[in-house]
Formats: structure tokens, C-alpha cells, sequence
């Protein structure tokens, strides 16, 4: 019964799904007005008010940064200015369609990865697949749904009601709608707050380029990200390896793997064997597969400490006649903090690298310059450096909260402190931009990851902060294999830990009891929550899927 | 000649006839200054941070000759409250405030809402009463506490919420209100413009409050400075060995 209904769910239309999304949010627009008249805890973000009297000084011809606590771009405030103009309620209907466009965006993203990954699979050239008529020929699903229908894709267009979706794009939908119908998304843009703007600019730089191979396009578009909400600043290193030409899994590196798949000589087989314990769908030539994988499970640590030593070995005689085994094996290194000259090399841009480069800063100089030369240096500190140095040591989730509160009063912190509280994430955010960054098939897990670790080590931290993650775990979820208890049991773990913290924290600030320690006890559950979840996600990340595994 | 002899006589007979005037007018203002007596009562509502004060103005003994004074004087009342560094005005909710017609109130200095109490300067907020109806009348104040400095053993901070005064500001021409009170420049009005005020007395059927607010435990540093900075460590070390082990 229930499967038959979700079946057929899976086969709705997604601009069904747009247009009621949409309806949704409107409807939830309507109760908030009612909602506001009527109860005396607003429905309506403070957020809101703050970019509706920023729009009023922006009319007034004064400087939005005369509203207090005004921290964002202009550009936010001259876009609702038809809030005074038109209606109060502009602003939350321009971002309930910018939520319908992010939808669309995430379902392009998800559709894009997934031929790519399709096209990884098939091991085929890449400027052969690129064309996507072949492409579709090739993709395996859609040959066998192209048998049983006569061609989807066909039909569709003679507007057939019975069309059938592809497993592709039900994946690509159910992407879409797990951001379309989510309770927090819809609840972020009808109270009116401006997050989601700054998600959809970073899936716009992500469609450039991963869907249009167009890296001064998405450079624009990062530098405008940046512009409006700094943290897309955390991307770059990300979006920087994705267009290394070290990269594994990318067009080179297949048609390398191929050559180099022919031409294996005895020696270097078990190192390719060793690859394929992570594809090994795409490894039919080599017979001693299922034996060092077998032998692989049986005692991990010896034989990587085996293959470490084959892999370096190997790895100097083929030195000079192939550097994508050294970008492949470079992880390896990496991890292992053995440090080569060679990797100096991936510091070099390319031509691609440097076109992304070049868009960024002319967007963000641009953008900087004009609201410099109208707003001055106010514009400068509310908007930038604000963030940078900002301090508040009011409760919030952070896991740093209760330390800097209780040493904001002390001048003389040793720098330790500091140290500490910066270090692990930057390391975090570095090696997460490399490792998945020079994945072709993982960007979109990259700036997952890199979100996760960026809102959980923040030192203020604030239920708006949690749109970011929202925004971009639709992109890869369908490369995360996880059982639907674990899916289960991680949100319930992650809702309860904020309900959790959201009690004493509500005692403390309207009832006034002292519950500073409670808080920050459950700011600590919260960050090993986020932690937890944050490792599953690696844990089961599978850049390639091998349904023979699972 | 003619002239300097009949000028004494003219000037003498004009002050005789404007004499009675002069003093006809004085007489009739002394009469007619607004005898006004205010009591005050204050309550403070809510807990935690955010606060609201209620004060309940009354005015004793106007009578209705001195009630129609007022209504066609154009006399000002507002009370003037000078707050300590521990608690702030939100100008932002002030200003809604002051759209939605709920109150006319200015604030004298930079409020910053972000600060704690120790970074922060106290500032001064005056409230306008219409004098309309000022035989009764309620004024509410949201206001908001800050954190304060953590100190050894935590518990609670106090914060004192100082008196208001009562102005009156009666503009030049018109009845004026009876007695001497000391005067001092305020503004006028929501704009901001500056005027002479008089700070009147009034009766206060309330004491002084303090207010608690909830202050950290620096007895608590040891535990929660080891165990936040180590988790960081080990948060981002967990992560590392995850990725060493997963798959690429």
C-alpha cells in the first residue's frame, strides 16, 4: 500500500512539486501575517525588520548601516526595497522563489554528478559521453527503462501521461524535494530570512562549474557569494582543487587509468588492485581482485602498511611516466604526513584555475568598490571585518560560548586559548578541501563537509547558521549510503541535542535562572552530535557506488 | 519747548494707563498656574533578559479649572530615565515602536545591544506623555539587561533601576505650572530638538528596584576551558581518523 503510494510519488512531475512548494509557502506567508496580530512572540524574523528599515534609509538616500545592527550587504537591502514601496511582504515572497530556484538548482547539480558518475562507471572516454545523446545510450538504467518504454525521454515530449521517470532523475527529484519540503527551509524563507540567497549563489557557482565547465562564470559567482555572506570564502581552497588537473577520477585521470590498465605489468598489479578496492566494478582485467580483497579484510593495518610500501616503490619507478598515480596516491600521503616536492606542484594554477581566480576577485572588487565608494568605510567593518572579529558572548549553540564568556572579562588569555579554539578546524577545512576537492566525483561532498565543520567549530553559532548545511546536503546525499534507521536515528540524535539545549536556554533568558553550565553542557552534546553525523557522512561517503557491495 | 514740557506728562499718563494692565496680567497668571502633583508607581515585568516597566502616573488634585489649563496649555510631560551600563533601550525596537504608535520615547547616546555591561556606557531614554490624559495614565518601557563580567561562584548580578524623573515643559507663551523647580535641557520631542525643562517633583508609591540577572561561574573555568578546547581537538582528530580509513 504504502510502497505503491511512495511509487507513485516518485513519478510526480517535479514542477508539480515547484508549484505546490511554492503554494506552501505563501500559505505559511498568509498565517504569519495573522500570526504576527495576533500573538506577542513574532512570527516574523528580527532579521526581517532589520533589512525592511535598512530599505527605508536605502530610499531615503541614506546608508543602510544607520540601521543598528545592520551586519549584510547593500544589495540586500535595495532588493526589498519594494517592501516599503509595494508590501511589507515582498521580501518573503522573493525568498520563497529563491527557495523554487535553489530546488531547481539541486536538482540540476544532483542530475549532472550523477551522469558524470554514470559516465565514471561506464569507463568511457569523457569528450566521447559529453555529448548527451550518447550518453544516454550508455547509461545503463536508462537503457533498460528506454526497453521497457520505448524511449522516456520520447515519450515525454509527445506529453504522454504515463511517462515514466528515470532512476536518474528520481533521484535528482527526491534531492530537490528533501529542500522543497523541508519544515526548516520553508519556515527560513517565510519568516524572512536572507540565508538562503547566499545558499543559492553557491549552488549557482557550483552548477558553472560542475554542470557548464564554465570556472570564470562560477569565479563571478563565488565573488558575489563572498560579497553577500563571507563564509563561501571557506569554499575556495575546494573549488580551487576541483579544477587541478591532478584530480582523480576526472577525464584524464580515466583515460590515464585505461592506458595504464593495458599496459600493467606484473609488479605493479597488486597496486592497481589496491584501487579497486574502492571501484572495483571498473577492474575486470585484473583476476587477483577478490584475493587482496579478501585478504584486505582480513588484516587491514598489515597490508596497508604492505601497499604503502609497494605504492611508494612503485611510485618512483613510474614517476616521470604518470602523474595522475601520484595525484591519486597522494591522499595516501597525505594522510600519512609524508610530504613531497611534487605536491608543490598542485599549488601552481592552471589555466581553469586561474580564469576562477580572475572572476572572483573582479566580481568582489567590483562589488566591494561601489558600496566602498557609497557607504565608506561602515560598509567595510558591518559587512566584513564584523564578522571576522565577532564576539558575542551571549548563549548561543556554540561550543565556545560559555569559555568566551567566561573570559571576556579577563584581559590576560595566553594565546593557547585562541590557538586551540581556530586550529582544529582550520585543519579540518584544509585537508577536507584537498582530499575532496581533488575528488572530481566528491566537490559537492566537500562543501558539505567543509559547511559541517565550518558552522560546528564556529564560535557563535545560531539556528540561522544551519541553512548553510541545508542548502548543499541535498547535492550529495545519494552518495552517502546509509541504512534509513541510521538516517533516522541521526536526525532524531541531532533534533533532540538542540531541543536539548533550547530548554535551559529558554530558562536562562526569559526566566532569568542560572543555567550557564546546563547550556553549555548541551552545546557540548551538540557538537559531538554534529561530530557523530559528520562522521557517518565520511564513513559512508561513496564517491563510487558499487551496488555489488551494498 | 511746548514738546519737552508735555513729554513727563504724556510718558506719566501712559504708565498710569498701562499700568493696570501690567499688572492685571500678572495677577492672572499667578492665579492660573497649573497646580501640578503627579504619584508614580513602577512595576517591573517579566524574568531573565528582557524586561518591561510598567509606571502608572496619576495626577492629585486637578481640579477642572486647572485640568482645562492644561488641555489648552502646551505643556509637555515626560519621564526621563538615566540607565546604568547593566541595562539598555533597544533603539530598534524603540523606533517599531514609535511607527506603531505605542510610544513616543527618544534615547540620549549610543546604545550598542551587542555589548556586555563592562564594554558598555549607560545612556538616557525620555518617554513623552500626551498630556491629554494625564489624570491617568500607563507608560510601558521594554528595556534589556546585559551579561555581566563572569565573577568567582557565579550566582546573580544586580542591576539598579534608578528612578525616573518627571518633566514638564511649558513653552513661553501660556499658563505655566505652579512652584520653582530646577530646569535642564532635554529634548523636546522624538526629533531631538532641545528644550528647557522643568524637573518636577512627584510622589513615588514604589521603592527602588534592583534586578538580577544570571551571571557565569569563573569557578567553572578550569572544567569548561579543559573540556571545550581538548573536545575541539578531538572532534577534529576523530574526523582525521575517519578519513584515513574511509574509502576514497
Amino acid at each position: 500500500m504504502f510502497a505503491k503510494i511512495w511509487h507513485n510519488f516518485k513519478q510526480i512531475d517535479y514542477k508539480f512539486h515547484l508549484v505546490c512548494a511554492f503554494l506552501m509557502r505563501l500559505m505559511v506567508i498568509q498565517y504569519g501575517r495573522y500570526h504576527d496580530e495576533n500573538f506577542s512572540v513574532p512570527f516574523t524574523d528580527i532579521d526581517y525588520k532589520v533589512f525592511t528599515d535598512a530599505a527605508r534609509h536605502i530610499l531615503n538616500y541614506t546608508s543602510p548601516y544607520e540601521r543598528h545592527t545592520y551586519r549584510y550587504t547593500p544589495l540586500v537591502s535595495i532588493l526589498l526595497t519594494p517592501n516599503i514601496l509595494l508590501h511589507d511582504c515582498f521580501g518573503k515572497l522573493l525568498f520563497s522563489f529563491v527557495d523554487i530556484i535553489v530546488a531547481l538548482l539541486i536538482r540540476s547539480i544532483v542530475k549532472n554528478t550523477l551522469k558524470e558518475y554514470e559516465c565514471y562507471k561506464q569507463k568511457q572516454d569523457y569528450k566521447y559521453l559529453k555529448s548527451e545523446n550518447k550518453l544516454k545510450l550508455t547509461h545503463p538504467e536508462e537503457k533498460q527503462t528506454g526497453k521497457r518504454q520505448g524511449g522516456g525521454r520520447h515519450r515525454k515530449k509527445h506529453k504522454n501521461v504515463d511517462v515514466r521517470k528515470t532512476e536518474l532523475e528520481i533521484t535528482a527529484d527526491l534531492s530537490m524535494l528533501l529542500w522543497l519540503y523541508n519544515p526548516m527551509t520553508i519556515a527560513i524563507a517565510t519568516r524572512g530570512n536572507c540565508d538562503s540567497v547566499a545558499g543559492m549563489i553557491v549552488l549557482i557557482t557550483l552548477y558553472f562549474l560542475q554542470c557548464k565547465h564554465q570556472p570564470f562564470h562560477a569565479g563571478i559567482f563565488h565573488g558575489i557569494a563572498i560579497h553577500v555572506r563571507l563564509y563561501p570564502l571557506m569554499y575556495s581552497l575546494a573549488l580551487f582543487m576541483h579544477l587541478s588537473k591532478f584530480s582523480y577520477y576526472s577525464a584524464d585521470y580515466r583515460r590515464q587509468k585505461i592506458k595504464k590498465e593495458r599496459k600493467v605489468s606484473e609488479t605493479e598489479e597488486k597496486v592497481t588492485t589496491k584501487n579497486e578496492q574502492h571501484h572495483s566494478n571498473e577492474s575486470k582485467v585484473h583476476k587477483r581482485n577478490k584475493h587482496s580483497k579478501k585478504s584486505h579484510k582480513q588484516n587491514k593495518t598489515n597490508e596497508n602498511r604492505i601497499v604503502k610500501a609497494e605504492v611508494t616503490t612503485v611510485e618512483n619507478s613510474s614517476e616521470s611516466k604518470n602523474n595522475q598515480i601520484t595525484a591519486y596516491q597522494d591522499n595516501k600521503k597525505e594522510r600519512k604526513t609524508i610530504f613531497k616536492k611534487e605536491y608543490l606542484l598542485y599549488v601552481i594554477p592552471n589555466f581553469d584555475q586561474i580564469k576562477l581566480i580572475l572572476g572572483t576577485i573582479i566580481s568582489l572588487i567590483i562589488l566591494t568598490g561601489i558600496f566602498y565608494l557609497l557607504y565608506g568605510y561602515e560598509f567595510l567593518y558591518e559587512s566584513y571585518i564584523y564578522h571576522l572579529v565577532r564576539k558575542d558572548t551571549r548563549h548561543n549553540f556554540s561550543l565556545y560560548f560559555y569559555l568566551q564568556y567566561l573570559t571576556a572579562g579577563i584581559k590576560n588569555i595566553g594565546i593557547w586559548q585562541k590557538l586551540l579554539t581556530i586550529l582544529p578546524q582550520i585543519i579540518l577545512l584544509v585537508i577536507f578541501s584537498i582530499r575532496y576537492g581533488l575528488n572530481k566525483l566528491a566537490l559537492n561532498f566537500a562543501i558539505l563537509t567543509l559547511t559541517i565543520v565550518m558552522v560546528s567549530y564556529n564560535t557563535v553559532l545560531t539556528s540561522q547558521y544551519f541553512v548553510w548545511i541545508l542548502a548543499v546536503l541535498p547535492l550529495c546525499l545519494w552518495q552517502i549510503k546509509m541504512s534509513k534507521k541510521m538516517v533516522f536515528a541521526l536526525t532524531v540524535i541531532w533534533c533532540t541535542a538542540q531541543i536539548a539545549w533550547l530548554l535551559p536556554a529558554y530558562l536562562l533568558e526569559f526566566h532569568g535562572h542560572n543555567t550557564f553550565l546546563y547550556i553549555w553542557a548541551q552545546s557540548v552534546s551538540f557538537f559531538c552530535a554534529n561530530m557523530a553525523i559528520l562522521g557517518r557522512f565520511i564513513k559512508n561517503f561513496m564517491p563510487i557506488r558499487d551496488e555489488n557491495k551494498v | 519747548m511746548l514738546i519737552k514740557s508735555v513729554l513727563p506728562f504724556l510718558t506719566l499718563l501712559l504708565s498710569i494707563s498701562i499700568y493696570p494692565i501690567l499688572c492685571n496680567n500678572n495677577t492672572e497668571e499667578e492665579t492660573s498656574c497649573i497646580n501640578l502633583k503627579f504619584s508614580i508607581s513602577q512595576n517591573v515585568e517579566n524574568e531573565g533578559f528582557h524586561r518591561e516597566i510598567n509606571w502608572l502616573i496619576e495626577s492629585l488634585d486637578l481640579d477642572n479649572e486647572d485640568w482645562s489649563n492644561l488641555n489648552n496649555s502646551l505643556c509637555k510631560v515626560s519621564l526621563q530615565l538615566h540607565l546604568p551600563s547593566g541595562i539598555f533601550v533597544s533603539p530598534d525596537q524603540i523606533s517599531e515602536l514609535i511607527r506603531q504608535g505605542q510610544i513616543s520615547a527618544y534615547i540620549d547616546g549610543h546604545v550598542n545591544v551587542e555589548t556586555p555591561a563592562h564594554e558598555s556606557e549607560g545612556h538616557t531614554v525620555y518617554v513623552y506623555i500626551a498630556s491629554n490624559n494625564l489624570e491617568k495614565v500607563v507608560v510601558q518601557l521594554p528595556i534589556h539587561l546585559r551579561y555581566q563580567r563572569a565573577v568567582i561562584s557565579g550566582g546573580f548580578g544586580k542591576v539598579n533601576l534608578p528612578r525616573p524623573s518627571l518633566l514638564v515643559y511649558c513653552p513661553q507663551v501660556g499658563p505655566q505650572i505652579c512652584g520653582e523647580f530646577p530646569k535642564l535641557h532635554a529634548p523636546c520631542d522624538v526629533s531631538g530638538n532641545h528644550c528647557v525643562w522643568q524637573n518636577v517633583t512627584y510622589q513615588a508609591l514604589f521603592d527602588e528596584v534592583q534586578l538580577f540577572v544570571p551571571i557565569g561561574d569563573l569557578d567553572d573555568y578550569p572544567l569548561v576551558s579543559i573540556v571545550t578546547l581538548l573536545l575541539g581537538c578531538a572532534g577534529s582528530i576523530y574526523i582525521l581518523s575517519l578519513l584515513s580509513t574511509a574509502p576514497l
